[in-house]
């Protein structure tokens, strides 16, 4: 997947008309199946790392046919813009958006919210509290905020009841309320830039979280020294479903015949 | 001594097959990792923070989003470790 084509201004603009999900593969037994029927297909053999397609709301459907990833739809990324575009037409008439924001796009788990958040160069938001009814009334004043446009797309969330998920976050230990964090390289641990207090204001949060995503730091990576470093320092990720071997793909040679990009 | 001549290229071209694909690494399923250097994620040429899609990371929550609002759905997945070291897609 070209990682660069979802970066386009227009494609997140966008995207704004559609719910976005990126599910982690390998990361959850339930979603495998799901993944599976959508890339593979019932005949469908191995999961792969990588795919892309678009649904229908109810997520049965597939109003654009899979594939490894967006590049592989599109010519560019404005042609895909324009599909988007032209895919939400169809449905503006029947969004109920302004009923309420939407929930918050969670991770998973807070080791996985990490994880995610260093893979994708994000600080990353734990919502802690000591039970449900506290972390739902952290939830609520945080999706108030987080769809503005300042704030859209720049953190990684993911929320706990359980004080043994912060071991990983320095600075965290026994903490709870809004939780800023600043993953490390391999995403296997975390520092906590800031902790926002529950009683903290709509309009104090927006500030607070602007500040930290315009404060924080993207530092740069580079795959092959990456994964030498992470092997050699032992810095290993166990996935909940296997990864499946290096296996010849059953659509090997025929990937290229069956780009057929949208112009 | 021509017939001679004739296995030992054909012996040889298999060889050279063999050695081929012996030293060839297996074919994978997997797309490959991202080339150079990158800060991350689908905005990779950015040193700043900036606004970007708004991912639901549960496939459920997103799903129950999409009925809820009967928006249409972008969907990707992407593995969130490369050959078992996380910290990159």
């Amino acid at each position: 997947m070209d990682r660069s084509f979802l970066s386009n201004e227009q494609i997140v603009k966008a995207s704004r008309d559609f719910v976005c999900i990126r599910t982690a593969t390998y990361e959850d037994k339930k979603e495998a199946v799901f993944l599976k029927l959508t890339f593979l297909g019932r005949g469908g053999s191995e999961l792969r790392n990588f795919g892309y397609c678009i649904l229908s709301p109810d997520g049965k459907t597939k109003l654009r046919r899979s594939n490894r990833g967006p590049n592989f739809v599109y010519a560019n990324s404005n042609a895909m813009a324009a599909d988007l575009r032209q895919i939400a037409k169809q449905y503006s008439g029947k969004t109920t958006t302004k009923e309420s924001n939407p929930t918050i796009p969670e991770m998973k788990s807070v080791r996985l919210g990490i994880n995610v958040a260093s893979c994708d160069g994000l600080p990353s938001i734990v919502v802690a509290g000591r039970n449900q009814a506290e972390v739902d009334r952290l939830k609520q004043k945080l999706r108030e905020v987080i769809w503005d446009e300042d704030l859209a797309g720049k953190f990684i969330y993911s929320s706990t009841t359980n004080s043994n998920d912060l071991k990983i976050v320095s600075g965290a230990k026994s903490k709870t309320g809004i939780l800023v964090i600043k993953p490390d390289a391999y995403g296997l641990k975390g520092d906590l830039i800031k902790a926002i207090d529950a009683d903290v204001t709509s309009e104090d949060l927006k500030k607070t979280l602007a500040y930290a995503a315009s404060a924080f730091t993207r530092k740069s990576k580079s795959h092959g020294t990456h994964v030498r470093n992470g092997r050699r320092n032992g810095e290993i990720w166990k996935t909940e479903v296997p990864v499946p071997d290096r296996i010849r793909s059953p659509n090997r040679g025929s990937n290229r015949k069956g780009r057929r990009r949208q112009r | 001594m021509k017939s001679n001549t004739k296995h030992l290229r054909l012996i040889t071209l298999f060889a050279a097959v063999a050695i081929v694909v012996m030293m060839s690494p297996p074919a994978s399923a997997q797309l490959g990792p991202p080339t150079g250097a990158t800060y991350g994620g689908s905005n990779p040429n950015s040193k700043k923070v900036v606004s970007g899609i708004a991912w639901y990371g549960v496939l459920q929550d997103g799903l129950n989003e999409a009925k809820r609002t009967g928006k249409p759905i972008l969907f990707i997945t992407a593995a969130a470790q490369c050959n078992g070291i996380p910290g990159m897609w």
